[in-house]
């Protein structure tokens, strides 16, 4: 009957010690029907936790910790990071533009934090739950003690409503956690919240705790010897079976029967993305099709003077397949910003699979004659393999990009500047 | 420029006598080589008279009727050190030519000494009460000061060239083929070589020529290089017989802290830290090799703050031997410290108390003795979830800095009391839950416990541990009613109080 | 000691100077006593002959000086300087433990004694003094005095507890608080001897106590005894008698095993002896009550 709600994977870099993969099977061999998968700043593992739960016959619920700045909540020692999880597809996508805002803000890699407004903002869809360790209830706590905590949960649920706030209860065998449960179930009576468990579980199984102990020693860049009280306290964040659930939690069935409802209630699925390539912009009367046709024959003559038997035989070829899987689009798509960075006086360069495409010779997004070199396209592209393609195009890292680009450009602008 | 030599003459034979005055008025044949080929290879005059030369065989000397007596190295070394200590009590620049020979710079020294030959007669003075008989030649260079040193007796001022003329010329050291041509021609004195023509001798005997005649013509050969006075702050003394107990050799010990403590002073320095080595006679064992550690007891010990208190110096060291007492008798003790500038520390007016550096140091010594050397210190916490993970560190309150920021007003918070070693006790559980605890002939009922708390680490290493803990209300037979920490260790599933909440 | 009278004009105060001479400071005159007399016209007439009697007692006692040194002088008491516990309820109710003194802290396990100790630690090395712990059973836990505030740096620990050939903790202690209090400079110096039985400690003889307290009378160090039972008898200036009223233990989960979680504890302190409050005239204190949380609870 228990579903785990609050797992991390090795997407959260250096923090989960499991692969979504890992956690899927082991999911399947406890008999978990769900699972959901909240990384660190980002949605990096849903993909393939979305394709591993296929696999494995369960559901994989999309979510995130969004980390808020330590500076901005005086007091707390670390950063505070919420849990959130789509509900629905408004959630899914106010999640990724809330990512995206602030990680685009942030000129270092791998990092960045919200704030609330922002927070406020992208509320919509989304459920809160209050946190283990690194959650906004236990920082609340630990700032103010217990009415400080509680008027921090009366502001989560004024941003998410108080359908869409669970207090989270996790129970690792330690006493501070301990008096911060009982704080915590006190609380959800006064507001009259539901009450969840999770195990905040950061591998799959018991011995991965070795893992997460090296991977922290990255993360500070000490020792196994030198790493101290960062290493973890014990090996009880795996993932657990619901039967050991119930039992740790004998005395509070509503937080085993929270999961399994709200489980229910989180429909979103990467499945049901609704994915589409854009599309690209064509006249009327024409074809993302014909318009691919003709733009890369005429790049191929630019390419190769004289259209040989041979060259032409591998165009029709390439041409076929990506009509036939509708990714004219994306082709498209892809020599827009191409062609936007060359007037821009930016370097692009084309590179991976995509060289052994003379489609995309043709087009100029790469610059390699993948016919003369006698490269195999099936590599890039092939209907067996059912993968979408992947055109990595290199662009300078800073980049300044003028912003009064024609509109038809300047969606590719904002591409171009991911 | 002018440069003092001091050159002692007969050198073997005047250490010998500087040690054993006694000596001089016999006929003395000083003997020397590996036995059986000993040889005389020194006489003094009452020696030579009965007819007995350098080069006799011992049994040759014997017979004469002479003192044969051993060459003692630690005998000339004395001397030597005689010579340069007297030297540098006169100028700080002194130059260490050979055992019986050092060069001194006297420039400069008129106003603290006088003239040139109150100088020398003062050096010359000053070795006499070391019983050394010494010639002290003065010149503008060091070249000519030593000729004159090794050719005259007592002082000479040596102001022309012409009058070191009449030495002979073996007094410069040619090498024999030189010697030989020299004699030919019939030259033997350092003012026949001088007179010589520079160029028609550079041309038949060479170059060696030529630097002789330098030094004939009272000309400067040899640079003067004073010699880097390296401070050492050492004695040493060897034992007529082994000691075996602390009292004498506390006596030993302090007379030679007094000449160390007082060279100290003399250089306004002090030492934090002191190494002594006590060369031991363990029982030998026959076809048994003694290494280095039975062989020698060697220790260092360090002070906070550099002091030259020989009172302090001594306790240390008689508390450090008595909590590390050597393993065998002692048959020579080694003193050295480090000499480093004295710190004076001025205290605040209105700090707080802080305990005394050296009487904090010799309490702290005191109370290992009496405890044990890790009980007694600071403790000091060590990042690990591994409970008692604490060190006993050196406590130096005056290292402390405040700078923990001021916490907001902190409550007081219930401490556990340990039980060190935890008490080996057995527990009744049922359902993770304890119910009964024996320990120390005692039975309790547990009225109230905890969830229990997991613990586990150091999984890398032959040290991994892995526990549960409840918090326990107890109450014994009598009535009695406290609460407790429990543990058991979840490796070995053996039970432990680990104390009290007190 | 010798002693000079100044009686000013007004009679309503004589100053007692007592030239103290024992002291090797450069100071050789210390005022220790102001007597202040009520003056009413009744005892106006007795004040005039006890003027004379008190020149009277200077002359005896001047000549007395060199074999009876303050021969007839009640020498009064001064009100010596205090640190404070750190625990609000208790330092409300009392004036701190007395400085130069020598107290007692005594109660059964689990009666808030280390809890005190703790906490007063932590008041003494804030203020940048150190302290000293004998410590006779090797119980002192450094997590706890973290978490209470001690600190460590500032403590200078001895263990005795570890097993000796001829020496008893007991007797090793008594032996390091000798060296600890001879070398000095420490403003707290603590001997805990809380779980040695109350017959082990009560066989310390009286001397020790005494030697103990004149270690520390003419300083600013405090000493504590922290045991069991009082067994210090009349050296003691202060004794805290500490008794553990109840613990809150909280419910965390249901049946069937009912496991709670410790959150605190109620104590009662009593002082039951202070030669400072018996000599200004306040009447015992009633047992004052105060409440400590777990480390982890808050």
């Amino acid at each position: 009957m228990y579903v785990e709600l609050h797992a991390r994977s090795a997407f959260s870099f250096l923090e989960g010690a499991a692969l979504p993969e890992q956690l899927a099977q082991r999911c399947a061999e406890i008999q978990m029907p769900a699972l959901g998968l909240l990384d660190r700043d980002g949605i990096y593992g849903s993909a393939r936790m979305h394709v591993a739960a296929e696999d494995a016959g369960i559901k994989a619920h999309v979510g995130a910790e969004v980390t808020l700045a330590n500076s901005l909540l005086k007091g707390v020692a670390r950063d505070v990071r919420y849990p959130l999880l789509a509900a629905n597809q408004v959630g899914y996508r106010n999640l990724c533009r809330l990512i995206t805002r602030y990680k685009t803000r942030e000129k270092n890699k791998g990092e960045g934090f919200s704030i609330p407004e922002e927070i406020r903002e992208h509320s919509n869809g989304l459920v809160c739950l209050t946190g283990g360790d690194e959650g906004p209830l236990a920082a609340a706590l630990q700032r103010g003690g217990i009415e400080e905590a509680q008027s921090e949960i009366e502001k989560l649920v004024s941003i998410f409503g108080q359908e869409n706030v669970y207090v989270e209860l996790q129970r690792h065998f330690e006493r501070e956690e301990e008096y911060r449960n009982r704080a915590a179930l006190d609380i959800a009576s006064r507001l009259r919240l539901p009450i969840l468990a999770t195990n905040g579980v950061c591998y799959a199984k018991r011995e991965q705790r070795a893992i997460a102990d090296v991977f922290t020693c990255l993360r500070n860049k000490r020792r196994l010897d030198t790493a101290g009280k960062l290493l973890c306290r014990n090996s009880e964040r795996y993932l657990r079976s619901p039967s050991e659930m119930e039992q740790l939690f004998y005395d509070l069935p509503d937080a085993i029967q929270n999961t399994k409802e709200l489980s229910n209630r989180l429909a979103f699925t990467l499945e049901k993305l609704g994915y589409e390539f854009p599309k690209y912009p064509v006249a009327d009367g024409d074809t993302m099709a014909a318009l691919l046709r003709r733009e890369t024959m005429a790049g191929a003559r630019d390419r190769y003077g004289d259209l040989t038997p041979k060259i032409l035989a591998q165009l029709e070829h390439e041409l076929a397949v990506i009509e036939k899987l509708d990714l004219a689009g994306y082709f498209l798509i892809v020599w827009d910003i191409v062609r936007f960075c060359n007037r821009q006086k930016i370097f692009a360069q084309g590179r991976g699979s995509a060289a052994n495409s003379a489609v995309c010779y043709s087009l100029g997004i790469t610059a390699v004659d993948s016919i003369g070199m006698k490269l195999l396209f099936e590599r890039f592209l092939s209907e067996e393999r059912g993968e979408w393609p992947d055109i990595d195009v290199d662009l300078p890292r800073e980049m300044t990009v003028n912003a009064s680009s024609s509109t038809s450009t300047s969606d590719t602008a904002h591409a171009a500047r991911q | 420029m002018l440069f003092a030599s001091v050159f002692i003459p007969d050198f073997p034979l005047q250490a010998l006598f500087a040690r054993k005055p006694e000596l001089r008025t016999e006929a003395v044949a000083l003997i020397d080589g590996k036995p059986p080929l000993l040889k005389v290879m020194a006489v003094n005059e009452k020696a030579r008279k009965t007819g007995v030369e350098v080069g006799l065989m011992k049994a040759q000397a014997e017979m004469a009727g002479a003192n044969v007596i051993l060459r003692s190295p630690e005998f000339e070394q004395l001397a030597h050190r005689s010579l340069v200590a007297c030297a540098q009590n006169f100028s700080p620049r002194v130059q260490d030519k050979a055992a019986d020979l050092v060069v001194v710079d006297i420039e400069g020294l008129r106003s603290l000494f006088g003239s040139p030959e109150q100088i020398a007669t003062r050096i010359r003075a000053s070795l006499l009460q070391e019983r050394l008989r010494v010639n002290v030649g003065v010149a503008s260079n060091p070249d000519s000061a030593t000729i004159a040193a090794r050719g005259f007796h007592a002082v000479v001022i040596v102001t022309e060239a012409k009058q070191i003329g009449s030495l002979p010329l073996t007094l410069l050291g040619p090498s024999s083929e030189l010697l030989e041509t020299m004699t030919l021609w019939g030259i033997t004195t350092l003012g026949e070589l001088a007179a010589l023509d520079a160029r028609a001798l550079s041309q038949r005997v060479g170059q060696e020529g030529v630097l002789l005649q330098k030094l004939a013509r009272g000309q400067q050969v040899n640079p003067f290089i004073a010699d880097d006075k390296e401070l050492e702050f050492a004695e040493r003394t060897d034992l007529e017989y082994s000691i075996e107990l602390l009292d004498p050799l506390s006596f030993v010990i302090s007379s030679l802290l007094e000449r160390i403590c007082a060279d100290l002073e003399e250089h306004s320095l002090a030492t934090n830290e002191l190494d002594y080595e006590l060369a031991l006679d363990p029982p030998r064992v026959a076809g048994v090799e003694l290494g280095d550690q039975q062989l020698f007891h060697r220790r260092t010990i360090k002070m906070p703050n550099p002091t030259t208190d020989r009172k302090l110096l001594l306790r240390l060291l008689q508390l450090d031997l008595q909590s590390h007492p050597p393993t065998a008798p002692v048959m020579s003790v080694s003193l050295r410290v480090h000499a480093v500038r004295p710190r004076y520390v001025q205290q605040g007016l209105f700090a707080p108390q802080t305990p005394d550096p050296d009487k904090l140091e010799l309490t702290t010594a005191r109370l290992s003795n009496l405890l044990g050397e890790n009980e007694v210190g600071s403790p000091e916490l060590l990042d690990s979830h591994r409970p008692r993970a604490f060190v006993m560190a050196k406590f130096e309150p005056a290292k402390v800095s405040d700078s923990k920021s001021p916490s907001r007003v902190r409550s007081p918070k219930i401490a556990l009391r340990l039980f060190e070693p935890a008490k080996r006790a057995s527990i009744r559980i049922r359902s993770d839950a304890p119910l009964q605890l024996s320990f120390d002939g005692k039975h309790g009922d547990v009225i109230k416990h905890s969830p229990p708390w997991l613990t586990s680490g150091e999984w890398w290493t032959e040290a991994d541990w892995s526990r549960k803990e409840w918090d326990v209300q107890l109450q014994f037979a009598d009535g009695a009613i406290a609460d407790y920490r429990i543990s058991i260790d979840l490796q070995t599933n053996q039970g432990f109080v680990e104390g009290s909440y007190d | 000691m010798s002693l000079i009278l100044v009686v000013p004009g007004c009679p309503e105060r004589y100053s007692w100077w007592f030239l103290d001479n024992r002291s090797s400071s450069s100071k050789n005159h210390t005022l220790i006593g102001e007597q202040k007399a009520n003056i009413t016209p009744r005892s106006a007439r007795g004040h005039v002959l006890s003027s004379a009697a008190t020149v009277l007692r200077a002359q005896i006692e001047s000549t007395l000086a060199k074999r009876i040194p303050g021969a007839l002088t009640v020498r009064p008491a001064i009100e010596p300087e205090a640190i404070s516990i750190g625990i609000p309820a208790l330092d409300r109710r009392s004036v701190g433990i007395p400085r130069g003194c020598l107290s007692e802290i005594c109660g059964p396990a689990s009666s808030g004694r280390t809890t005190l100790l703790l906490s007063l630690m932590r008041e003494v090395t804030e203020q940048g003094e150190c302290c000293a712990l004998i410590d006779a059973s090797n119980a002192f836990d450094p997590l706890s005095a973290s978490a209470n505030g001690v600190n460590l740096a500032r403590l200078f620990c001895a263990r005795c507890a570890a097993p000796h050939p001829k020496l008893s903790p007991v007797d090793k202690s008594l032996k390091a608080t000798d060296m600890i209090l001879s070398a000095g400079g420490f403003g707290l110096v603590v001997l805990d001897l809380g779980d040695i039985e109350p017959r082990l400690a009560k066989k310390i003889p009286l001397s020790y106590w005494y030697r103990f307290r004149r270690a520390v009378e003419l300083t600013a160090a405090t000493f504590i005894v922290l045991e069991q039972q009082p067994s210090a008898k009349s050296c003691a200036s202060l004794v805290i008698t500490l008794q553990r009223n109840s613990s809150e233990w909280v419910p965390t989960r249901g049946q069937p095993q009912n496991p709670k979680l410790l959150t605190g504890a109620n104590f009662a302190a009593d002082v039951t002896r202070s030669r400072i409050a018996a000599s200004q005239g306040k009447p015992p204190q009633t047992a004052t009550e105060f409440r400590v949380a777990t480390s982890w609870a808050g």
